[in-house]
């Protein structure tokens, strides 16, 4: 395992906890991540059908309730009070790749190009343990090497507020080349809505 | 070449016994090997194939069903989960995660609101819904296409000469495709509420 080897693209079957206070919501499904702000991610029911697909570029959101024909769309900014929904805004920070200043570093204390202060907790071998902003926590666990690069295969966000996410990846790959149409939604018949009216209950 | 030869003569005529049926005569033939029953289980594999991914997600693990509205699913570990759906009301179960949840379905979409179509002799393929069927041998192949525009482009039921089903394949329209394929499927165990609980 290289811990200076980086994720480019990534593709892994997840399972999915969410935990908002007393409420919680699990899943399983697929994600499909390219580095450095694009992600795709499909929640499956039990019977194998696609309950919802959650697709991120940059700060751009859009949210298909496939069983519903409807979508929700906007910016990261406009998204509601839904557990569903949340963590979700943390998602570009969870995968930037942080590495030490220098070999044996423990803790790093930096200030962000937003301004907001970040620490970051290192592993003997460089990995990222821990790393904190402002409140909003992530947690990586399980390290595997996939091609020789280091992948977590457990990774727990807390954001400021609480709420909780757990992502389990299972069998992920990594690097490998992505389908031009792996960030691209099938919306034929389908309602888009602004993000702003997904449903907070 | 010998063996590409053996190979032609042997799959032709398999192919060739694929004949059309009536759609109504092919859900009439799932009819009446449901309206046989009065619970059913069976071992169950789920395979998802999604569109952008080559790889397939397989489950295996367990159904159960008792009439008139009473469905029970688990799912084995790595995705292990359970599911109980008693009419309109589902209840989950993540077992790893101890997490349980509970969805309604619109009334329109519960499991007695189906059942009741099936109570009676069919008369008709359901409004809406393009169908076609073929006979193989003693296996029965329906196809349901929805015509309007909504997440399932179709649904493939393959059964046998009893009217049992044997495997269900779900298309979504994004292009992801579930095939669940049933195994041992015994019907009229007997089945109590225990065997619909969650934990």
């Amino acid at each position: 395992m290289n811990p200076a080897a980086t994720i480019d693209t990534l593709t892994s079957s997840v399972t999915i906890s969410v935990k908002a206070g007393e409420k919680g919501l699990s899943g399983r499904g697929y994600m499909i991540m390219r580095s450095p702000d694009q992600f795709r991610l499909v929640i499956l029911s039990p019977f194998g059908t696609t309950v919802a697909e959650m697709f991120m570029s940059g700060d751009h959101l859009l949210y298909v309730a496939s069983s519903q024909n409807l979508a929700y769309q906007g910016v990261l900014s406009e998204l509601p009070d839904a557990p569903a929904l949340q963590g979700w805004r943390l998602l570009r920070w969870t995968t930037e790749r942080v590495v030490p200043e220098k070999a044996g570093q423990e803790h790093m204390s930096r200030r962000r190009a937003d301004g907001e202060r970040e620490t970051v907790d290192f592993d003997a071998q460089g990995l990222v343990l821990k790393k904190r902003v402002d409140g909003d926590e992530v947690r990586y666990e399980g390290y595997q090497s996939v091609n020789g690069v280091p992948v977590p295969t457990t990774i727990e966000i807390t954001d400021r507020i609480g709420i909780a996410v757990r992502i389990t990846l299972d069998e992920p790959e990594v690097n490998m080349p992505l389908d031009e149409k792996a960030f691209v939604p099938a919306l034929d018949g389908v309602t888009v809505l602004p993000l702003s009216q997904f449903p907070t209950s | 070449m010998r063996l590409l030869a053996v190979f032609i003569m042997v799959t032709l005529p398999l192919a060739a016994n694929a004949a059309p049926i009536p759609p109504l005569q092919a859900l009439e033939n799932l009819r009446q090997g449901f309206a046989e029953m009065r619970d059913f289980t069976a071992e169950i594999t789920q395979e998802k194939q999604l569109a952008v991914m080559k790889r397939k997600l397989v489950s295996s693990g367990s159904v159960r069903f008792r009439k008139p509205d009473l469905f029970f699913m688990e799912l084995k570990p790595p995705y292990a989960s359970r599911m109980v759906l008693r009419d309109r009301a589902i209840e989950l179960y993540f077992p790893k995660e101890k997490n349980r949840q509970q969805i309604a379905l619109p009334a329109e979409e519960g499991l007695s609101r189906w059942l009741d179509l099936l109570a009676k002799p069919l008369t008709a393929v359901p409004e809406g819904v393009e169908a076609k069927a073929d006979l193989t041998g003693e296996t029965q192949t329906l196809t349901l296409s929805p015509r309007k525009t909504g997440q399932v482009r179709a649904i493939t039921l393959t059964s046998g000469s009893d009217g049992r089903l044997r495997k269900l394949v779900i298309e979504e329209r994004n292009g992801n495709r579930t095939a669940i394929t049933f195994h041992r499927l015994k019907a009229n165990v007997g089945l109590g509420e225990k065997d619909f609980r969650l934990e």
